[in-house]
């Protein structure tokens, strides 16, 4: 789901009409090769918010529509360990002859690659570069 | 919300006006496994199809990654 730009700059802006928000889409799965299906939120985020508006968040939702995981990041192979990890134990037949669900919370780490977060932010213009640094002292700041 | 609200012009103003402390201080009591999806609409990007989440969802389970550039 192709949402808003976090870090909007002088080539990649934020969206100010549904025909821009189409169009950083469009060049967002080509530069990046995307080849799953993308579709775009509406101007407001509806679907985003809907869903806690997280920038970089996850979710699996199993059929019939019941949330099976959520992330506030997105972590690939973290999404297809848990795949395989839930369709392992939904399908296991222990001797007992059955099992149950249960709810579990975990706090995870993710890559951090700060040389290619600055390229991209560079990518989308100089002054998303700028403003991010700013952002930084004022989280500084705030500690 | 407004669309100049969720779509902030520039990031530190999305910091400093309080809009990134208020949507992460939201997310722990946000939705939770367990729990039933909301419904939601995209716009397909390849062939404008309006599509409900539901409608993939009562089919097979499905993964939804949110994000843009950055």
């Amino acid at each position: 789901m192709y949402t808003r730009e976090a870090h909007p700059g002088e080539h990649v802006g934020h969206h100010t009409s549904f025909d821009v928000k189409l169009a950083n889409a469009a060049l967002l799965r080509d530069e990046i090769g995307i080849r799953r299906p993308i579709l775009v939120d509406d101007l407001v985020g509806t679907a985003h918010r809907a869903y806690g508006a997280m920038p970089n968040m996850t979710w699996v939702i199993g059929r019939g529509g019941r949330v099976l995981y959520r992330a506030d990041w997105t972590s690939a192979a973290n999404v297809e360990a848990f795949l395989e990890r839930h369709e392992r134990g939904r399908q296991r037949r222990p001797p007992s002859g059955s099992v149950a669900p249960y709810l579990s919370e975990q706090i995870e780490y993710r890559d951090v690659d700060r040389d290619a977060f600055d390229e991209r932010l560079r990518r989308n213009g100089p002054r998303s570069y700028d403003e991010f640094k700013r952002a930084e002292q004022l989280w500084a700041d705030r500690r | 919300m407004d669309t100049a609200t969720y779509n902030d012009a520039t990031f530190d103003g999305y910091v400093e006006g309080g809009h990134e402390q208020h949507e992460f201080a939201a997310w722990p009591g946000h939705l939770h496994a367990g729990q039933l999806a909301p419904d939601i609409v995209g716009t397909a990007l390849d062939d404008g199809a309006e599509i409900a989440l539901s409608s993939i969802w009562k089919r097979r389970a499905v993964v939804v990654e949110f994000g843009s550039f950055t």
